[in-house]
């Protein structure tokens, strides 16, 4: 088992999977700004995102999987974490508390930010610690998912966020 | 008369000093190139000489050459940091393929040509492996040279853990590591690319992965196959090497030969 920690999350990679925790776009700090864990000096937060994969990730992965998805073989998972703004906790969509688990009706095929054939996607939106997160899960092949949805629950509760 | 006879025996004390000296500085320079493994006297039979361990009991190479391993190396991920300095894990055990790891340095200037050639997209990695390149962490490495150096097509995590880990006696080194196996199957220094492909291939061939890798199977009973065709080879070299009285990890394996065949000492 390998551990890639940062901004106050934490991902335990089962054998197999890799992963990357990356400071969004809204890392750029303003002149004078500091960072701090994620915190900016004039009290502004960037946003993280987890990328995991049982694949080779490439060297650029979009945030929401552009560049991993097109390269994902029928056994191949991908697990994004997108965490948003402040501005998004308490909003209905983020209602829900705690990191989420997924089940094999979570999946669509036309539930993908780039619909690919065979391939099988999710969304869901939580918030945890006052942060609020999104969770997109791609699937290589969505006739698979009933195999491949425990993998995927194993990694997501090797997930701490802070 | 006697004056001089004094100063003639003086004369002869200071050059018999000089001459003890200058012998004694003889023998510590030849005592420091043996340590080093060279040895200058004609006489000697390499052959016969006596074999160094370490005080851990492993062989100890001339200077260049990596000690052998004492038992085979597992496969480790890779962790760290990537040159944004973003938390970054690659999966090496466990995986169904092959990953070339590039041990490389900002500093070092025979790393500086791989830095470049792995930048390029004809780039031809041996048995089609995957290759990341591992870099020291910040501890060890200049962030700025890295960020410079760093190629856009090609994983670089910076992890001196991982130099710890496969046990990186030099930079550059590479390792080819099968994530199937779970261990190491190939290593070395190289000064260019077309060493590493050869070293690479040379251990993929011995391994019998080559032909598997070739043909881009993965599993199945080709893949096994050939995996076990890279065993069985494995398992009867060792068998003839004891009957010939070698037993894995022999230092007679590592020497080099003192003459070229058929050519005689003098």
């Amino acid at each position: 088992m390998t551990v890639i920690a940062q901004s106050g999350i934490q991902v335990d990679l089962p054998a197999g999977w890799e992963g990357r925790i990356q400071r969004g776009p809204d890392l750029i700090a303003p002149a004078g700004g500091a960072l701090n864990d994620g915190l900016l000096a004039n009290g502004g937060r960037f946003y993280t995102v987890v990328h995991a994969a049982n694949f080779a990730l490439p060297t650029e992965v979009a945030d929401y999987g552009g560049g991993a998805v097109e390269v994902m073989g029928r056994k191949d998972l991908l697990v994004v974490l997108c965490e948003f703004g402040p501005e998004s906790v308490g909003q209905p969509m983020f209602a829900s508390a705690g990191l989420p688990t997924v089940t094999a009706n979570d999946f669509g095929t036309q539930s993908m930010q780039r619909v690919i054939e065979g391939q099988g996607g999710c969304q869901k939106f939580f918030t945890v610690q006052g942060r609020a997160f999104c969770l997109y899960v791609v699937v290589g092949s969505y006739l698979r998912r009933f195999r491949t949805v425990p993998l995927i629950n194993e990694l997501i509760r090797g997930i701490t966020i802070t | 008369m006697a004056v001089l006879v004094t100063m003639l025996a003086l004369a002869v004390a200071f050059l018999g000093v000089l001459v003890a000296g200058l012998l004694r500085s003889h023998a510590e320079i030849l005592r420091g190139l043996h340590d080093l493994g060279v040895n200058l006297d004609p006489d000697s039979d390499d052959n016969d000489a006596p074999h160094r361990h370490t005080p851990n009991g492993r062989l100890e190479t001339p200077p260049g050459v990596p000690q052998p391993r004492s038992n085979e190396t597992r496969a480790f991920d890779v962790s760290g940091i990537d040159v944004s300095g973003e938390a970054v894990s690659v999966a090496i055990a466990g995986t169904d393929r092959l990953t070339l790891l590039a041990f490389l340095s900002s500093s070092c200037l025979t790393c500086r040509d791989f830095w470049h050639e792995l930048e390029s997209d004809r780039l031809e990695v041996p048995g089609g492996a995957r290759a990341i390149i591992v870099a020291k962490g910040l501890d060890a490495e200049s962030e700025s040279a890295i960020r410079k150096l760093a190629p856009r097509r090609v994983q670089t995590v910076l992890s001196s853990e991982t130099w710890i880990d496969y046990e990186v006696p030099v930079a550059p080194y590479f390792i080819l590591v099968d994530g199937t196996l779970n261990r190491v199957v190939g290593e070395g220094a190289a000064t260019s690319w077309d060493q590493v492909r050869n070293l690479m291939d040379q251990a993929l061939a011995d391994a019998g992965l080559a032909a598997e890798r070739g043909r881009n199977i993965s599993n199945g009973p080709r893949a096994e196959s050939a995996r076990q065709n890279g065993e069985a080879r494995a398992e009867r070299i060792d068998a003839e090497l004891r009957a010939a009285g070698f037993e894995p990890g022999d230092p007679r394996l590592y020497q080099q030969p003192a003459s070229e065949p058929g050519t005689s000492r003098s």
